[in-house]
């Protein structure tokens, strides 16, 4: 096991072409974050007036539900390398309370600014704010379906400590949807 | 494997200090007005720099991607420096 | 060809290519009136020409996917088509619908048209792409549904490969998007809002699946590369395409009156629709670098590496320099939107229709593999030829539409539109004779499968 570790590999562990989508992906979030931050820049006391609006301690709690859900993954892959199909499948689970966790408090969030009348045309830093938390949002909602079938196919017993790629190509996919709210938790609701 | 379990576990336990210290940055009833402590720039640059390490660890470590070698071992490091560059030059540009 | 089905695919690619031939006729008339105001006026006004032009098009693609369906499907599913005698009514059924409606053009004033057909009953006509009579468009919706259903029980019944589901789901949307050709709202912001879910959402949606699982079944035939790796590719570019496709419709909601959320949506969205057809054309060429086989039908890969890259080049390329709000801003609806309409239409659609064509049509007229040296290389010639000249059509229409933003939107004392198109008159001229070197390459074409001869093989050089 540990020389195994030790040797590097050319290619990410997992499906090369998952990982060519993920870094498409990860391009339509760079050049968002980008238009959020040079909008910005040209309309800066708009946008820190109305970021100051937004519930910093639930986007504290979101990033802390998608980070455990995160651990739970990784959690699960060491598992299922011992060969504990069964403590695999309860790590995805938990995982996948995390995946929800941060979809009920993000609805929370939407319907507070439903009732306030927000919305996309109120003004460029909702319209951002809305459009990016929500694109993210539905990567969130797929994620958790992916976590779905990989959780189903661990209790299945698909997997096993020789051949668990699917696990681990769909393990990076969330952990990618986590990365991006790292940034996004920053840049949208702090940075000033 | 007791060891991998190790690295997880220390792993998420700095990512989740670094988020709560970033959203701590963001509470004036904590720390009163930040703008009193350190100069805004600054203040900026210490968010951003979090948020790139907490994405360098979770590609490292979370996605293994301290386990390749080549271009591929940098593509979420490469990704979050470049998205970052991007913002740091808007807001301090 | 493994199933005897297949072969109603013929009758199909023989009309789209009989059509395609009417298509460039037009082209070329409407490209002489443009430099003569009024050459053939007043038989064919330069209006009625362009819808001929333009509908003949997607009729004659239509004609060609549904081939593409009918060939494909089979051989995929591994058992016979569900009802070939269906397929064959329904060929004529179309083929009638839509020689009735060109001929409907060609003849009768459009409004008078409109009032033959009942247009007031249920109005539909008068728009872009959109022009057939509202019965023309209900025939339509009935071939298609019958086709799709046809297609569907033929997949149901037998082995389901990701290239089967990925056309159908590409087919299903075609239809569903067609049906908002008959929501016509008074409110002109509301009409190009929903016109737009057609014509966009077909050609940078539905139809990219349609052309990527094409591409896919060409490739396998013609290189033995395994089918998982293939699939594999396809699952990425249809999530792409629809991710960056769909809401990159917003790139059609900049100045029409929609809310202004569509200026960054559009933008950024659309910016990213390029990707899936890079994805089709490194796609392709890995393909063909692994191959296990050398295919004797050399044309037919050729045409599967051409749409890859024109595909990319006139929707990617030239699709993305206008994209962006602030550069669609000056070339809103100027001849850098046709130069892209061409390149695209052509790279993307015309040419994996041809690909499969080429590919299917030897085995359907009795041949093994494939045409005989001789006819192959009258094939490769057309190909270039075709190609060569539409690139320099799209030149020549980008020249002209970069003059003409900058004369007319974009210098200090902008000039009239009329001014402005008198001056650009010789770029004009230029795409008419690229254009009729496009209609020698497409006769080429089609004087390519009359060269008969002993079928080549591997050996034989071309
Ligand atoms: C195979 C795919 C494509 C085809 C067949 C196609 C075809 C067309 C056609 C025919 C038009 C003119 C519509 C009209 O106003 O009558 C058009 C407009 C446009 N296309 Fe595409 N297109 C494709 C892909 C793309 C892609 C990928 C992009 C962006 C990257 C793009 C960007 C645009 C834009 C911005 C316009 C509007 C131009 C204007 O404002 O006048 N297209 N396209
Ligand atoms: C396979 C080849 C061709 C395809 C796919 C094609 C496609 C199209 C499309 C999609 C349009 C509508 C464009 C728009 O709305 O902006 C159009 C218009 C037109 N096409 Fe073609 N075309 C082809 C060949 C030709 C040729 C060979 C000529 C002439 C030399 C030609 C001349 C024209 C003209 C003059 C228009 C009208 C543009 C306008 O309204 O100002 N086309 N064609
Ligand atoms: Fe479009």
């Amino acid at each position: 096991m540990y020389i195994q570790e030790s040797i590097k590999t050319k290619y990410p562990p997992g499906d090369l072409a998952l990982w060519i989508f993920i870094c498409a992906e990860l391009l339509v979030f760079a050049i968002f974050f980008a238009a959020y931050a040079f909008t910005r820049a040209s309309n800066i006391e708009l946008f820190n007036q109305y970021q100051a609006t937004l519930n910093t301690d639930l986007a504290l709690l979101n990033t802390i539900a998608l980070l455990t859900s995160s651990y739970f993954v990784v959690s699960a892959i060491i598992s299922i390398k011992e060969n504990k199909q069964k403590q695999s499948t309860r790590f995805l689970f938990l995982s996948i309370i995390g995946g929800c966790a941060f979809l009920i408090m993000k609805m929370t969030e939407y319907s507070h600014h439903m009732s306030e009348g927000i919305n996309l045309t109120t003004n460029l830093f909702y319209m951002f704010y809305l459009s990016l938390t929500f694109f993210h949002f539905m990567h969130v909602i797929l994620g958790i379906m992916i976590l779905l079938v990989l959780w189903l196919n661990t209790r299945k017993g698909l997997y096993t400590a020789d051949n668990h790629d699917g696990l681990v190509s769909g393990g990076a996919y969330w952990h990618m949807v986590d990365l991006v709210w790292l940034i996004l938790f920053p840049l949208i609701y702090i940075m000033k | 494997m007791e060891k991998s379990y190790r690295t997880n576990n220390i792993i998420f336990a700095t990512l989740v200090l670094l988020t709560l210290f970033t959203w701590i940055l963001g509470q004036k009833d904590i720390i009163g007005d930040i703008s009193e402590i350190i100069d805004g720039k600054a203040f900026f640059l210490i968010l951003l720099s979090i948020a790139i390490i907490k994405v360098h660890l979770i590609g490292d470590f979370f996605m293994h991607l301290n386990t390749v070698s080549g271009f591929w071992r940098w593509i979420i490091t490469l990704w979050v420096m470049l998205t970052g560059s991007f913002i740091a030059i808007a807001f301090l540009l | 060809m493994k199933y005897e089905s297949q072969s109603v695919a013929k009758l199909y690619f023989i009309a789209a290519i009989g059509l395609f031939v009417g298509q460039i006729v037009f082209g070329l008339i409407m490209g002489l009136q443009y430099v003569m105001g009024d050459f053939l006026f007043p038989e064919i006004p330069f209006n009625v020409a362009r819808m001929v032009h333009t509908n003949l098009l997607i009729v004659w693609l239509l004609f060609g996917f549904m081939g593409a369906s009918y060939y494909l499907v089979p051989e995929e599913a591994e058992t016979e088509l569900h009802s070939p005698m269906l397929a064959k009514l329904m060929f004529w059924v179309f083929l009638v619908a839509g020689a009735l409606t060109i001929l409907g053009y060609l003849l009768v004033p459009y409004a008078a048209l409109a009032e033959m057909t009942g247009n007031h009953l249920l109005p539909t006509m008068g728009r872009e792409f959109l022009e057939q009579p509202t019965i023309t468009k209900i025939g339509i919706v009935i071939v298609a549904l019958t086709f799709l259903y046809n297609i569907a029980f033929t997949i149901l019944k037998g082995r389901k490969t990701v290239i089967t589901l990925v056309l159908l789901l590409g087919l299903a949307g075609l239809a569903i998007f067609f049906l908002f050709s008959f929501y016509n709202p008074d409110n002109l912001v509301k009409d190009k809002f929903y016109w737009w879910f057609v014509v966009h959402l077909w050609v940078e949606g539905v139809w990219e699946l349609i052309m990527a699982s094409i591409l896919a079944f060409v490739l396998i035939k013609t290189t033995g590369v395994d089918r998982e790796i293939i699939e594999k590719w396809l699952y990425i570019i249809i999530a792409m395409a629809l991710i960056t496709g769909l809401i990159g419709t917003g790139h059609h909601f900049f100045w029409i009156g929609a809310p202004e959320y569509w200026l960054w949506w559009g933008s950024i969205f659309s910016a990213l629709e390029p990707i899936p057809f890079f994805m089709m054309t490194v796609f392709a060429f890995n393909m063909v670098n692994k191959r296990r086989i050398n295919h004797p039908n050399q044309p037919a890969v050729l045409w599967a590496l051409g749409t890859a890259v024109m595909a990319f080049l006139g929707a990617g390329v030239w699709g993305f320099m206008h994209t962006l709000a602030p550069v669609n801003y000056y070339t809103h609806g100027t001849q850098i939107t046709a130069a892209h309409g061409h390149m695209a239409f052509y790279g993307a659609y015309v040419m994996i229709v041809l690909a499969i064509i080429s590919y299917a049509m030897p085995m359907m007229r009795g041949r093994k593999a494939c045409n005989s040296a001789a006819s192959q290389i009258v094939e490769m010639w057309s190909f270039w030829l075709m190609t060569i000249s539409m690139v320099f059509i799209t030149l020549f229409l980008t020249g002209a539409g970069i003059l003409q933003v900058w004369l007319q939107r974009f210098s200090d004392e902008p000039m009239s539109f009329m001014v402005v198109q008198e001056k650009i008159e010789l770029f004009y001229w230029m795409r008419e004779g690229a254009g009729l070197v496009f209609l020698i390459g497409l006769l080429l074409y089609v004087y390519s499968f009359f060269i008969g001869g002993k079928e080549r093989t591997v050996e034989d050089k071309v």
